[in-house]
C-alpha cells in the first residue's frame, strides 16, 4: 500500500509522491478541453489569433499551473479554510451590490482597476466547500434531522437571493441546485426535496411577477423566439440556424459562415457551443459533449474512491456544478430553455469561469491524491494547519 | 466509524443517482442536437444561405439611340442616389445633419422617417435620385458626420435630340401592372421599360439583358466579398433613318404654328423626318413628373403629347385630287385632253357647291385642274365615279389604313364609302357626301403619313412602299402592279409639276430652287368647320380656322423624297404649308447630296 501518509515526508519527496498520485487522465482530458476552446477560438477571431485565441491560451496555461498547483496542496487546508472562505466570498458578494459595476445590464462585477472580480463564481465553489465541511461534521442521523437544515439553508439562501438582486439567473439557479446537490449526497432525507418541488412549483407564477422586465421577455422570447426576430429572439434563432446548419460533419474548420459573419452574436462566449457545431457538425457536437461526460464521469469515479466525507462532497459538488455549466449552456444555445448567460466550461472565452473551474478540479485531485486520508468529523478544528 | 460506513453507503447510492441523472440529461441534450443538425440540417443549411448570401440585379446599360448621321439622340448618363441605413447609424443623426445640409424641408424628413419604420435596420433606403453633382460634393466632404448614407452611382436615360424629335423617340419609365404582368424584368425596382415612340416599339432590343451579383454579406448587410457576377449584356443600339439637322430645321420652319411635318424617302420608305409640334422635353419623363405637370402636358387644348404625324386624322382636302383623278382614268371616264367648264359653282339639286374660285376657272383640263386646283372639275368628275370607286382606288394608295410604321399608336383613317356609313353612322349614303369627296372632304380622314406615303406612291409607282425608322417593316399586301395605265401616273405628276413651277400654280411662289432638281406637288386647304361667306369676312377664332396642307416630291426627274406638311389652322395651304415644304425639302435635299444618297 502506498504510502499516504504524507506528513512525514519531505518537501521534495513530498512534491514526487503527490505527483505520481495525480491523475493524468483527467488533467489530460481537461487540457484536451481547453485546447479544442482555443481551436474555436481561432475560428472565431476569423482565422486568427487575436483577439480571443492568444489570451485564452495564457490563461488556459496560467489555469493549468494553478490547477496543478491546488491539487498539490492540502485537502485538510480548505476543511479548514472552508467558512473563512465563504465569508469572504460573501463579503465580495455584498460589495458588489453596494459598489458593483454594472456590465452588460447586470451588476456583476467588482472593478479593482487591474483585475475584475465576478464574485458569484468564488461563491459558487466556496458554498460547495462549506456544506461539505458542515456535512463532514455531522453523523447520518444528524444530517436527517430537520434542524441541521437551517444553516445551510442560510448558507445557500442568502448567495442565491444576493445573485437573483444582480440580476442573474443562471448564477443563481447553479448555486441553488449545487448546493442542493451537495444536500442530497449528503443524505438529507427524500421528503425534503419532494416538498421544495412542490413548493417552488407553487411559487413559480409569484417568481413571475418578481422578474425583471428582462427577464420576463428572455421566457417569453424563448417560448417564441419568431416574435422578435431582430431583437431577444435574435441570439436563439440565429444559434439554431448555425447549429443545424453543420449538419453531420459540420461545415468544416474555419469555415464556418454565420460565427464568421456575425450572424451569431456572443459567438466566443455564451454561444461559442453553436460555433464549434456548426464547423464540426453533430459529430463535433457529441464528441465534446461526450469529453464532458467523461470529465464528469471521471471526476465522480473519483470521489467514489474517497474515504472521508468531506472529499466526496466536495469532489461531487464541484463536478456537479461543472455539469451544471455544460448542460445549461448547451440547451441554452440548442434552444432547450432561455438564454440565461452561462458560459461553457474550459472553452468559453473569458477568465473567471475557467479559473474557478481550474480551482474546484485542482481541488477534486487534491482530494484525489489525499483519497486515503482519513479525516475524522472533528478534524476541521484539531488545531493542526497543513497547507502542503 | 460505522457512521462513516453508513455516510459512504448513502453517499454512493446517490451519488449512482446523481450520475444517472446526468447522464440522462447527457442523453437529452444529444438527441435535441441529432434533431437540430441531422433532422432539420436543410432546413437551417437554406437559411444559413440567406443570412449569408444577398442576391442583387445588375440592371443593364440601355441602347443608345442615333440618327441616320450618328448623331446621339438617346444617350445614357449617370445620376447619383442617396441611400441610408439605419442600422449604421445608431443615433440617428445623419437625417437632421442631412436636412441643414441639402436645405430639406422638415415634412419631406418626417415622411422619411416615417418609411424608415417599415424598413429593415440593415437594408438601404433610398432617400433621393437625381442628386445635383454639388450636392454629390457637398455631401462627400461632410461624409464623416453622415453615418450610415451612401451615394450610388445609377444610369439614367438622357434625350439630347432637339425636341422636334420627341414624340419619334418617345420616353422610358416605370413599368405599370399591366405591363410588368407580361414582363417580369419590369419588376426589378426602377427599371425601366419604354412607354411611347420608338424607346416602346423597340424596348426589347434596346434594354439589353439584366445581369446579377451574389455577394456575401454579413449580418448588418455590409459587403464582405462578391462571391459571382454575371455582367449584364447591353441593348442595342438603335439608329434611325431620320437627320436631326431636317428635325431641327422642320421645327424652326413650322414657327409658332401648330403642325407637323413628314419627310419619306419614296424609293425606299425610310422616314428622313418626322416632327409634330407642340412638343415636349422627354427629360421631364425621367426624373418623373409631378401631378401638375402630368394634368398640364396631357390635359393641354393643343394637345403636346399626340404625334400629329400619325395619330392626327385631317381630312385630305385638295391633295386627293389626284387619286380621283387616277379613278377617273382607270374607270376610262376622262382622258388628259377632256376638258370641263368650271363657272365656279356646282349644282347638285337644290343645292349648289363652290369652287374656292368663285368666278370659276373657266374651261380646264386635267393637269389645268390639278395646277388650279379646280374644284368643280372633281365635282363632276366624283359625281360620275360614285363613291365605290373613289373609294377603292383611295385604298389602292393606302389611304384609311395603318402604314405599318414602327411606331405605337398609328391610327387608320376613314375612307368612306356606302357600307361604311350605313355600319357606322347607320344613315344610307347621299349623292352630296361623293361630291364633296370628290376635292377630299367629308367623312375622309387621312392622317399626315398616308398623304406622304399617297405622294411617294404617285411619285415612284412602287405601291408596295412600307415606311420605317429603324427597320423596314413587313412590307402590307399591295400589290406591285400598278391596276392602271402607267402614263397616268405620268399626267398626274406633271399636273403637279406644274402646281408649284407655273407661274399660275397654287403653289409657285414655294418652288424650290436646288440643284439636285424641282419639286412638284398639291396644296390644300383642309375645311374645320363651314361656315358662310359673312363668316369668312368677319375675324373668326382660330380654332374654326381651315388647316393648310401641301404634298409634294422631289427631284421631279428622279423622285428621291416626298414630303407632306400640315399646319393647323393655317388657312391657306399655298401661302402656309408649301413655303415649310420647300425649305425643309431644300434641307433634306442637300444632305443627300452630302451623304451619297441619291438612289438612281
Amino acid at each position: 500500500m502506498p504510502n499516504h501518509d504524507f506528513d512525514n515526508l519531505d518537501f521534495f519527496n513530498k512534491l514526487q509522491a503527490k505527483l505520481s498520485l495525480l491523475n493524468w487522465w483527467f488533467i489530460g482530458m481537461i487540457s484536451l478541453a481547453l485546447g479544442i476552446g482555443i481551436l474555436i477560438l481561432y475560428s472565431a477571431g476569423g482565422s486568427k489569433l487575436d483577439p480571443w485565441a492568444s489570451k485564452q491560451l495564457i490563461r488556459a496555461s496560467t489555469c493549468l499551473v494553478i490547477m496543478l498547483g491546488v491539487a498539490l496542496l492540502d485537502t485538510r487546508l480548505w476543511l479548514r479554510t472552508a467558512y473563512g472562505l465563504y465569508i469572504i466570498s460573501l463579503s465580495l458578494l455584498m460589495a458588489v451590490e453596494l459598489f458593483g459595476k454594472v456590465g452588460m445590464g447586470a451588476q456583476r462585477w467588482l472593478d479593482f482597476e487591474i483585475i475584475q472580480i465576478q464574485p458569484s463564481e468564488l461563491m459558487k465553489l466556496t458554498l460547495i466547500i462549506a456544506l461539505a465541511r458542515f456535512y463532514h461534521g455531522l453523523d447520518p442521523d444528524r444530517i436527517r434531522n430537520w434542524r441541521s437544515l437551517i444553516i445551510p439553508a442560510f448558507l445557500i439562501g442568502i448567495p442565491v437571493l444576493l445573485v437573483l438582486k444582480q440580476p442573474d439567473l443562471g448564477t443563481a439557479f447553479m448555486l441553488g441546485a449545487g448546493g442542493l446537490g451537495v444536500i442530497f449526497l449528503a443524505g438529507v432525507r427524500w421528503r425534503v426535496f419532494i416538498l421544495m418541488l412542490v413548493l417552488v412549483t407553487a411559487a413559480a407564477p409569484i417568481a413571475w411577477h418578481f422578474l425583471h422586465d428582462y427577464q420576463k421577455e428572455r421566457v417569453l422570447t424563448f417560448l417564441d423566439p419568431q416574435q422578435d426576430p431582430s431583437g431577444a429572439g435574435y441570439h436563439i434563432i440565429q444559434s439554431k440556424i448555425a447549429l443545424g446548419s453543420g449538419g453531420l460533419t459540420g461545415r468544416g474548420y474555419l469555415e464556418g459562415t454565420q460565427s464568421r459573419l456575425n450572424f451569431l452574436p456572443e459567438k466566443h462566449t455564451d454561444f461559442i457551443f453553436t460555433t464549434m457545431a456548426e464547423e464540426f457538425g453533430l459529430l463535433g457536437s457529441l464528441f465534446l459533449l461526450g469529453l464532458y461526460l467523461l470529465i464528469i464521469a471521471s471526476a465522480n469515479s473519483m470521489m467514489l474512491r474517497c474515504q472521508h466525507s468531506f472529499g466526496r462532497l466536495l469532489g461531487i459538488g464541484i463536478a456537479l456544478l461543472f455539469s451544471l455549466y455544460a448542460f445549461i449552456n448547451i440547451a441554452m444555445v440548442t434552444g432547450l430553455i432561455p438564454v440565461v448567460g452561462v458560459p461553457l466550461p474550459l472553452i468559453s472565452y473569458g477568465g473567471t469561469s475557467m479559473l474557478s473551474i481550474s480551482i474546484g478540479f485542482g481541488m477534486i485531485l487534491s482530494v484525489h491524491i489525499h483519497r486515503y486520508l482519513h479525516l475524522s468529523r472533528t478534524a476541521a478544528h484539531d488545531g493542526v494547519w497543513k497547507v502542503f | 466509524m460505522r457512521s462513516e460506513t453508513k455516510k459512504y453507503q448513502i453517499f454512493t447510492r446517490r451519488a449512482f443517482l446523481l450520475g444517472a441523472g446526468q447522464l440522462l440529461l447527457g442523453g437529452i441534450l444529444s438527441s435535441r442536437l441529432y434533431y437540430l443538425q441531422v433532422l432539420k440540417a436543410k432546413e437551417y443549411q437554406v437559411l444559413a444561405e440567406q443570412n449569408r448570401i444577398n442576391v442583387q440585379i445588375l440592371p443593364p446599360q440601355r441602347g443608345r439611340i442615333f440618327d441616320a448621321l450618328d448623331t446621339v439622340l438617346a444617350d445614357n448618363q449617370t445620376t447619383y442616389r442617396l441611400f441610408y441605413t439605419r442600422d449604421l447609424d445608431p443615433d440617428g443623426k445623419s437625417l437632421n445633419q442631412l436636412k441643414i445640409l441639402l436645405n430639406v424641408k422638415q415634412t419631406i424628413v418626417d415622411d422619411w422617417l416615417k418609411r424608415l419604420k417599415k424598413n429593415p435596420k440593415y437594408r438601404p433606403f433610398l432617400l433621393r435620385d437625381y442628386l445635383t453633382w454639388e450636392e454629390v460634393a457637398l455631401l462627400s466632404i461632410h461624409t464623416p458626420d453622415l453615418p450610415g448614407l451612401n451615394i450610388e452611382t445609377n444610369q439614367s436615360r438622357l434625350y439630347k435630340a432637339s425636341q422636334a424629335s420627341c414624340h419619334l423617340i418617345g420616353y422610358v419609365g416605370l413599368a405599370n401592372e399591366q405591363e410588368v404582368a407580361s414582363d417580369p424584368i419590369a419588376t426589378i425596382p426602377g427599371f425601366r421599360i419604354g412607354k411611347v415612340g420608338l424607346e416602346k416599339t423597340y424596348d426589347r432590343l434596346l434594354r439589353g439583358q439584366p445581369g446579377s451579383r451574389q455577394t456575401e454579406v454579413n449580418a448588418k448587410g455590409r459587403l464582405i466579398r462578391e462571391l459571382k457576377r454575371q455582367e449584364s449584356k447591353s441593348g442595342q443600339d438603335l439608329n434611325l433613318t431620320i437627320f436631326e439637322s431636317v428635325q431641327a430645321k422642320a421645327l424652326e420652319t413650322l414657327r409658332e404654328n401648330t403642325g407637323c411635318v413628314v419627310v419619306v424617302d419614296c424609293q425606299t420608305g425610310a422616314i428622313r423626318s418626322m416632327v409634330s409640334k407642340p412638343c415636349y422635353d422627354a427629360n421631364l419623363f425621367i426624373q418623373g413628373l409631378s401631378p401638375g405637370q402630368w394634368k398640364k402636358l396631357s390635359t393641354a387644348p393643343d394637345a403636346p403629347l399626340k404625334n400629329r404625324c400619325i395619330s392626327g386624322l385631317y381630312s385630305p382636302g385638295s391633295t386627293f385630287k389626284m387619286i380621283v383623278a387616277l379613278a377617273g382614268f382607270k374607270a376610262g371616264l376622262i382622258t388628259p385632253r377632256d376638258t370641263v367648264f368650271c363657272p365656279g359653282y356646282f349644282t347638285l339639286g337644290s343645292h349648289s357647291f363652290r369652287c374656292w374660285r368663285h368666278e370659276g376657272h373657266g374651261l380646264m383640263n386635267l393637269i389645268q385642274a390639278i395646277e388650279h386646283s379646280c374644284d368643280i372639275y372633281f365635282y363632276e368628275l366624283a359625281q360620275q365615279l360614285g363613291i365605290s370607286r373613289i373609294a377603292e382606288m383611295a385604298r389602292l394608295f393606302g389611304l384609311g389604313q395603318p402604314q405599318g410604321i414602327d411606331l405605337p399608336d398609328e391610327k387608320d383613317g376613314i375612307v368612306p364609302d356606302e357600307a361604311w356609313k350605313k355600319k357606322t353612322i347607320k344613315k344610307p349614303w347621299y349623292p352630296g357626301e361623293t361630291i364633296i369627296a370628290g376635292i377630299g372632304q367629308g367623312y375622309m380622314t387621312t392622317t399626315p403619313l398616308q398623304l406622304a406615303m399617297m405622294t411617294a406612291r404617285l411619285a415612284t409607282g412602287q405601291m408596295a412602299l412600307s415606311p420605317y425608322l429603324a427597320t423596314p417593316q413587313f412590307q402590307s399586301d399591295i400589290p406591285s402592279v400598278l391596276p392602271f395605265a402607267k402614263k397616268w401616273l405620268m399626267v398626274i405628276r406633271q399636273g403637279m409639276y406644274q402646281v408649284v413651277n407655273s407661274t399660275t400654280g397654287t403653289a409657285f411662289k414655294a418652288r424650290l430652287i436646288h440643284p439636285l432638281g424641282k419639286m412638284a406637288g398639291k396644296t390644300g386647304t383642309v375645311q374645320v368647320a363651314r361656315l358662310s361667306d359673312t363668316d369668312k369676312k368677319q375675324k373668326r377664332p382660330d380654332r374654326l380656322k381651315d388647316h393648310a396642307v401641301f404634298v409634294g416630291y422631289a427631284p421631279f426627274d428622279a423622285p428621291q423624297l416626298a414630303i407632306t406638311v400640315l399646319v393647323e389652322h393655317a388657312g391657306s395651304g399655298a401661302d402656309t404649308a408649301a413655303p415649310i415644304a420647300r425649305d425643309v425639302m431644300a434641307t433634306t435635299l442637300d444632305l443627300y447630296q452630302q451623304h451619297n444618297l441619291i438612289k438612281r
